[in-house]
C-alpha cells in the first residue's frame, strides 16, 4: 500500500513539474522583452533539474544548476544589459511567419506523439516503478569518465577541455577590440 | 489505454514532455528576431535533448551510466556554444549597432 501512495506520489510530482516546465518554455518563446526571456530561461532551467532529481540523477542536477543557473543567465543578462537599444519583438514578426511556424512545430509533435503512442499499444517492457537510490553511483561515473580502456570515456573528456581552452582563447581574440 | 497516464510513470510521460518542449523551442527558433531570442531557444532544445538520454539510460540500462555522461557533454557544449555566441554578438552589435538577425545578413557596403 505504501509502495502504491509513492508511486502516485511521483506521478503527482510529474505531472506538476511538466506544467510548470511547459508554461515557462512558451513564456520564455512568447515574450516580448528580451530580459524576461532569460528570467523565464532560468525557471525553465531549475524545473529541468527537478527532473533530474526526479529520475534520480543529482550530479546532473547539480551540473545543470553549476552551469546553466549560475554561470550562463549571469552572461545572458549581461549581454542584453550591454546590447539592448530597441526593446519591441513581437511587433516586426508577421502574422504569416508565426502562423507557418506553429504549423511546422505542431505537425512535429504530433508526429513525435504519434510515434510514442504506438510505442504505447505494443506495450513494450519500459518499466521502472520507484527510484531506487544507488549509493556508489557518483563514483561510478567518476570511474567511467576517467577510464582508460575501450568503453571509457577518456578521450572525450580531455577533447571538451582542450575545446573549453580554446573557446576562452577564441572569445578573448573576438571580443576584445 | 489512457488508464497507464495515471497509475505508474512510463518511459512515455518522458518522451511526449519533451518532444513537446522541444516543439516549443523549435516555434521560439523560427519565430525570434533578435540573436539573443534565437540563442534562448537553441538552449531550451539542448536541454530536452539531454534529458531524453537521461530518461532512456535509466528507463532501458539502468545500471549503466553512459546516458548520464553524454547529457553531462550536451550541458558542456552548450554552454560553449551559447559563450561563442555571445562573443560575436557583442562584436557584432559594434559594427552593425543591432542585435536583430537580419542585419546579419545583410551586405556590407
Amino acid at each position: 500500500m505504501f509502495e502504491n501512495l509513492y508511486t502516485s506520489i511521483h506521478v503527482l510530482l510529474f505531472y506538476i513539474l511538466a506544467a510548470f516546465s511547459l508554461s515557462f518554455s512558451i513564456i520564455t518563446v512568447c515574450a516580448s522583452r528580451t530580459l524576461k526571456t532569460a528570467i523565464f530561461l532560468c525557471a525553465t532551467m531549475v524545473i529541468n533539474a527537478c527532473f533530474y532529481l526526479l529520475l534520480g540523477s543529482e550530479f546532473l542536477a547539480i551540473v545543470q544548476l553549476l552551469v546553466y543557473v549560475s554561470g550562463i543567465i549571469v552572461l545572458l543578462i549581461f549581454v542584453i544589459m550591454l546590447t539592448d537599444i530597441q526593446q519591441s519583438e513581437s511587433t516586426s514578426v508577421s502574422f504569416s511567419k508565426k502562423l507557418f511556424s506553429l504549423l511546422l512545430t505542431s505537425l512535429l509533435f504530433v508526429f513525435n506523439a504519434a510515434g510514442i503512442l504506438c510505442l504505447i499499444s505494443k506495450n513494450t517492457g519500459f518499466y521502472v516503478d520507484l527510484i531506487t537510490y544507488n549509493e556508489r553511483q557518483l563514483s561510478t561515473l567518476g570511474f567511467k569518465i576517467l577510464d582508460l580502456n575501450q568503453n571509457g570515456y577518456i578521450l572525450p573528456f580531455e577533447l571538451i577541455s582542450i575545446l573549453l581552452l580554446v573557446v576562452l582563447i577564441g572569445c578573448l581574440k573576438i571580443s576584445r577590440k | 489505454m489512457l488508464n497507464i497516464f495515471f497509475t505508474s510513470l512510463t518511459v512515455e510521460h518522458w518522451l511526449i514532455l519533451t518532444s513537446l518542449i522541444f516543439s516549443v523551442g523549435l516555434y521560439g527558433f523560427l519565430v525570434k528576431t533578435n540573436i539573443i531570442g534565437i540563442l534562448i531557444s537553441v538552449e531550451i532544445m539542448l536541454n530536452t535533448v539531454s534529458l531524453n538520454f537521461v530518461v532512456f539510460n535509466k528507463y532501458l540500462y539502468s545500471d549503466l551510466t553512459d546516458g548520464k555522461i553524454i547529457a553531462m557533454f550536451i550541458i558542456a557544449m552548450a554552454a560553449i556554444e551559447t559563450v561563442v555566441g555571445l562573443a560575436i554578438l557583442i562584436l557584432f552589435f559594434r559594427v552593425k549597432k543591432s542585435n536583430k538577425i537580419k542585419f546579419l545578413l545583410m551586405k556590407q557596403r
